[in-house]
């Protein structure tokens, strides 16, 4: 019992870890997709962010609707900023906050600058975001399998100890 | 898409909201939008000028070109070094400011004004220069429209490409170099190399397009020379345009020298307000008279205003 209540702990714990690199991995294959259109397209803002199309998961899914839904708005408002479009947005998304502040704060960085400066400081941002963005993965990754080595051994000699005092 | 709707979530809501009160009539006149900082917007339709409340100071001049750059300064620096914004429908921004240079690259900076000119379809427009695009056997000629700024050159063009294709059957490609012919507009029998020089578009549209007419606007480059001579050798038909008040004008211009010296067309049309032919010459220069020239508008005010008229009922 110890072992599958513990067990269930780290379950609950790694499963939001896990949500968290998803969302990370779907912010990169954006930053990704956007390189592309930006280096060899140069379209419009709204332009950019329409052709944003991830299906592969979930996450990625959810930040496609979340950017068209921000392209719709930059077609029709004056004077958009569209980091407070992208925020509009995400607070009616719950599972964006998943992530942390400074999970967010690399994508949403981009957002900021996005279409602001010419070509090669465009670029030069986004790479910079997806390095960031790759260091937080990595770092997530390394924390969820230290965390769940923990746990297994937590569970492993608490679940051991119990049968050693029962029998 | 009505211009209004192509172009009012760009300007000031001020500006919008003047341009939304317009009525239709006044809305198939209106040619400009001039911006400038620190004094009032004005709207220029043929014939008047009408000042608006709007006013901009620095800042929201950078708003405005934000938006008329689509929010993605990096998708129309090139442009800007060159002065000019191309906006979805075939309009343009002209913008005027302070030029830098850095490592060879021109950029523009702290913008003072901006001139948006809007870009009408009027169907109908190139009524009086299709006598003189086709030759014997319907097939097409090479023609250069002549006319001074504002006097419809572009619209003359578009409208002759639809009809060049759409009616007559022609195979036509348009060097769209500034996208202000067809712009990203879908749906037309036509191919449309857009953003490219010419110099490119006319290498990549004979190879690929079989085209038996090219289309393009505003020659004025020694490398636009070189494309339309190569093009006109290779037995296509072209149809451009070019800034000039006359003929007289027109040689005095190296480029335009150039091309008239090497009989690079077989007809140059002097365009006047609208549409209007005021003159056709030869591939010599020389103008034509009579039975040559068909049926023609003679560039004097009544007929302009005529043509004016005949264009303002058939756009609506």
């Amino acid at each position: 019992m110890a072992m599958i209540g513990i067990s269930a702990i780290g379950f609950l714990l790694s499963d939001g870890e896990k949500r968290r690199v998803r969302w990370i991995r779907a912010m990169r294959r954006c930053l990704l997709r956007m390189n592309g259109i930006i280096r060899y397209e140069q379209p419009e803002l709204p332009a950019l962010l329409e052709r944003i199309d991830l299906r592969a998961t979930p996450q990625e899914r959810e930040l496609t609707r979340l950017l068209h839904g921000c392209a719709a708005r930059l077609r029709t408002s004056s004077s958009p900023q569209l980091m407070l479009l992208f925020a509009g947005e995400t607070a009616r998304l719950p599972g964006y906050g998943v992530l942390s502040e400074e999970d967010r704060s690399a994508f949403e960085g981009v957002l900021a600058e996005l279409g602001r400066t010419r070509l090669p400081e465009q670029i030069r941002l986004l790479d910079s975001a997806d390095e960031r963005l790759r260091a937080r993965e990595e770092e997530l990754e390394r924390e969820s399998g230290r965390r769940a080595r923990i746990i297994r051994t937590l569970g492993v000699s608490l679940g051991a100890a119990a049968f050693l005092i029962l029998i | 898409m009505p211009f209004r709707e192509q172009l009012c979530p760009r300007l000031p809501p001020t500006l919008a909201a003047a341009l939304d009160a317009l009525s239709a009539r006044d809305a198939a006149r209106l040619e400009e939008i001039r911006i400038y900082v620190g004094r009032a917007a004005e709207l220029v339709f043929s014939g008047d000028c009408r000042t608006t409340d709007t006013c901009v100071d620095a800042s929201q001049m950078d708003s405005l070109l934000a938006a008329l750059c689509g929010y993605a300064l990096y998708s129309c620096e090139g442009q800007m070094a060159q002065g000019y914004i191309p906006i979805a429908g075939g309009h343009r921004a002209g913008v005027c400011g302070r030029m830098t240079q850095e490592g060879g690259t021109w950029r523009m900076s702290g913008v003072s004004s901006v001139c948006i000119r809007i870009s009408h379809d009027v169907p109908g427009a190139s009524g009086a220069v299709r006598p003189y695009l086709l030759g014997p056997g319907d097939l097409a000629r090479r023609v250069l429209l002549l006319g001074p700024p504002g006097c419809g050159k572009t619209t003359v063009l578009r409208d002759a490409s639809l009809w060049l294709a759409e009616e007559k059957g022609l195979r036509v490609a348009v060097a769209d170099e500034r996208e202000e012919l067809f712009g990203t507009r879908q749906g037309l029998r036509l191919h449309v190399m857009g953003g490219a020089d010419k110099a490119r578009a006319f290498g990549m549209l004979l190879r690929s397009m079989a085209p038996q007419v090219i289309v393009t606007d505003e020659i004025g480059r020694p490398e636009d020379a070189d494309a339309l001579l190569n093009a006109a050798r290779c037995g296509v038909g072209v149809l451009a345009s070019a800034h000039a008040g006359g003929m007289e004008d027109a040689e005095k211009r190296p480029v335009l020298r150039r091309l008239m010296r090497e009989r690079a067309f077989d007809r140059y049309i002097l365009l006047g307000r609208y549409g209007s032919v005021r003159g056709v010459c030869d591939e010599t220069g020389k103008e034509m008279e009579g039975d040559e020239r068909g049926q023609l508008g003679c560039g004097r005010d009544g007929d302009d205003r005529n043509q004016r008229d005949r264009l303002f009922a058939l756009g609506r």
